[in-house]
């Protein structure tokens, strides 16, 4: 089973398999396969043994979205098979679509609907935790849709505006 | 002299904070035999402090201004839950010279300085005067707020650029500008000015020299309500990042002897000008060349106040339970000196990486480091979620060492050793920074954290997060095949089409 690992900007191909004396086959890029083994120890805690090393790692996998911890290095990424994301990609483009990666509190939303915006423009200001964060558009194009108000409460993986691209 | 307040033994504090200040406070009380009763808001309904307390009352929806912001809302709750005391933490309602008045009103004991003092200090405009009046060296700079222009050059070019502006309500960084030359002067000064009405609702600014390059040095002092005011030494709180702490250490590595007591000195007849009791902390610049200069004090228990507590023996929150009975202090300053050497580091939901945004999330796993000398104070528990309403601190860790270089090893160790799943923190900076050859020689100022820093120091290293990669290929794997039931290989891709086709229609009836 192949997964797409993207971890702080970094991905790997990872090979992951059954073994049969237990544990797993693992790969990394395409190289020797290792013989790893370990199990879940508690929420979101991994022992691994791999075959010079153990590491107690966290991990946590929600969907595609993973947190790993190790070594003290928090580590926010996305777990998927290739497949699926080729699927998703056929499905239709995403390059226009702004959302924020943390929930928040809409501050102001300085553009509207029909407005040509330019890349790198501020689309929308999200507080969170005392701070604004500008959300900016990824391309130079027409505001398409704005999916929330201003003073509107959103989630994580919020859509918060779409952009059509010129 | 006699202090304004009842001072007076009480039974039952209502605790008027959350997070782990409202533990620490708590667990203050519980030790000296005091009931504790908690405030929380929506937001923090599973938080550590609702379930340590002796009484929990919920005062409002998760934003502070519905909840630990209320005065009135939490005052009734005092009277309600029959407390006969009130310990505000830090933040929210702790420097609030009303809430305090409020509070003795009610012929409660208010945990806190007097009102009065509260007020003198509040202002930085009315603290400096208040300050050159008592002999406390400030930085060079105007006592009263300016708003023309051509008075705030007259006035800059008199004590020499670059200049500070400051808001004389701020905090936080907010309405703070550095002007390097005259003409930026202006456009400086109307934006502090905007900055400092819509943060404060005041657009007093003053302006300042510019110590360049200062190290951020402050000395914790206790008084009591019978005159006696004792200094606890410094905190060196230099490591900053939005001009606000994330690393404080005590001793200072480069603090003389002879500067450390008079700095203490200083601190305490700051403490006398207002009548002061309580916990308070003196905040100084330190120049290079080992001037300093009074910057503001804080009329409450720091963040950082910890570190103190470790080299000294003192506990900080017991001494302001016992002061605010009205208990002579119990020690002088002879009997007072510094043992070992003390580490903080605050451990914020905040991708350092990103230049420390906030990244508030799950704790998806979380347990605390231990073992000796190893001391963490936070509000957390696993499952919780960090709320977004407000400071992303998840914790504090603090530790003792010996000497520097014992403390920085275990703290470096205690950082390896947390557990803590589900949000991006600051701990990896912790980690560089121990790796630091300026941190590690003790010649770091408030300039050290800068993006080029962060570029430079914090990429994961390889090994790190090619075994993370690994980790998460496996729990992915292991939780394919648990929910396929089979090998994970033909279902999945079978799972994705299906989700692809079911959201097409969606869409499609939607519009």
């Amino acid at each position: 089973m192949n997964y797409e690992v993207e971890l702080d900007g970094h991905t790997a191909l990872i090979d992951v398999s059954s073994h049969p004396d237990g544990g797993w086959w693992v790969s990394i890029d395409g190289g020797d396969k290792e013989h790893w083994t370990g199990r879940q120890l508690g929420a979101a805690e991994w022992l691994l043994q791999a075959p010079s090393a153990q590491h107690r790692v966290g991990v946590h996998v929600d969907g595609d979205r993973v947190a790993v911890q190790l070594s003290g290095q928090g580590l926010i990424g996305t777990v998927v098979d290739p497949r699926d994301k080729a699927l998703a990609a056929a499905s239709g483009g995403a390059e226009g679509v702004v959302s924020t990666p943390m929930p928040g509190l809409v501050v102001r939303i300085p553009v509207e609907v029909g407005q040509e915006v330019t890349e790198g423009q501020v689309l929308v200001v999200v507080e969170a935790m005392k701070m604004e964060n500008e959300y900016k558009s990824p391309v130079t194009g027409t505001v398409a849709q704005v999916h929330v108000a201003a003073g509107a409460s959103v989630d994580a993986g919020a859509t918060l505006i779409t952009v059509e691209p010129a | 002299m006699a202090s304004p307040l009842p001072r007076r033994p009480f039974s039952r504090v209502l605790v008027a904070n959350r997070g782990e200040i409202a533990v620490r406070v708590i667990r203050g009380c519980h030790e000296r035999g005091i009931e504790a009763v908690a405030v929380y808001s929506e937001a923090d309904t599973d938080a550590l402090h609702v379930r340590l307390a002796d009484e929990a009352v919920c005062v409002g929806p998760p934003a502070s201004s519905e909840s630990y912001l209320v005065a009135d809302r939490i005052l009734e709750v005092a009277r309600q839950t029959g407390c006969d005391a009130v310990h505000p933490g830090y933040g929210f309602l702790s420097e609030n010279a009303g809430f305090a008045r409020k509070v003795a009103d009610a012929g409660l004991v208010w945990i806190g300085p007097p009102p009065d003092a509260i007020d003198a200090m509040g202002s930085k405009t009315a603290a400096r005067q208040t300050m050159v009046d008592a002999g406390v060296p400030v930085v060079p700079g105007t006592t009263e707020p300016v708003h023309d222009p051509d008075e705030a050059l007259r006035i800059a070019e008199g004590i020499g650029f670059p200049v500070m502006l400051k808001a004389a309500a701020g905090g936080g960084g907010k309405g703070m500008r550095r002007v390097d030359q005259a003409a930026d002067l202006p456009q400086a000064l109307a934006s502090a000015t905007s900055e400092a009405v819509k943060s404060f609702g005041d657009g007093a600014v003053y302006i300042e020299k510019l110590v360049v390059d200062p190290r951020h040095v402050e000395i914790q002092v206790l008084a009591d309500a019978h005159g006696n005011v004792v200094h606890l030494f410094e905190r060196d709180c230099s490591i900053q990042r939005r001009h606000q702490k994330v690393v404080e250490e005590t001793p200072c590595p480069v603090l003389p002897e002879e500067t450390r007591q008079a700095m203490g000195e200083v601190a305490c007849n700051a403490a006398r000008a207002v009548d002061y009791e309580g916990a308070g902390t003196c905040e100084f610049l330190l120049g290079a060349d080992g001037s300093f200069y009074f910057l503001e004090m804080n009329t409450r228990l720091q963040v950082e106040h910890p570190i103190t507590e470790m080299v000294t023996g003192v506990d900080l929150v017991q001494a302001q339970l016992r002061v605010a009975a009205g208990e002579t202090l119990w020690f002088t300053q002879g009997d007072l000196s510094i043992s070992g050497h003390s580490i903080e580091c605050r451990i914020y939901a905040e991708d350092a990486r990103a230049g420390f945004r906030p990244a508030p999330g799950p704790l998806r796993g979380y347990r605390e480091p231990t073992g000796p000398w190893v001391r963490v104070d936070s509000g957390v528990v696993e499952g919780m979620e960090v709320p977004i309403h407000y400071d992303p601190m998840i914790a504090k860790l603090v530790v003792w060492g010996k000497d520097r270089d014992e403390a920085i090893a275990r703290c470096r160790r205690a950082l390896q050793h947390y557990h803590l799943v589900g949000t991006p923190t600051s701990i990896p900076f912790f980690l560089a920074l121990f790796e630091d050859a300026d941190f590690m020689a003790g010649t770091y100022t408030t300039g050290f954290i800068t993006p080029e820093w962060l570029e430079a120091n914090l990429p994961t290293p390889d090994d790190e997060r090619e075994v993370g990669a690994i980790a998460a290929a496996i729990a992915r794997f292991e939780a394919d095949v648990a929910r396929a039931g089979a090998p994970a290989s033909s279902s999945s891709s079978g799972g994705g089409w299906r989700q692809v086709h079911t959201w097409r229609s969606m869409k499609g009836v939607w519009r």
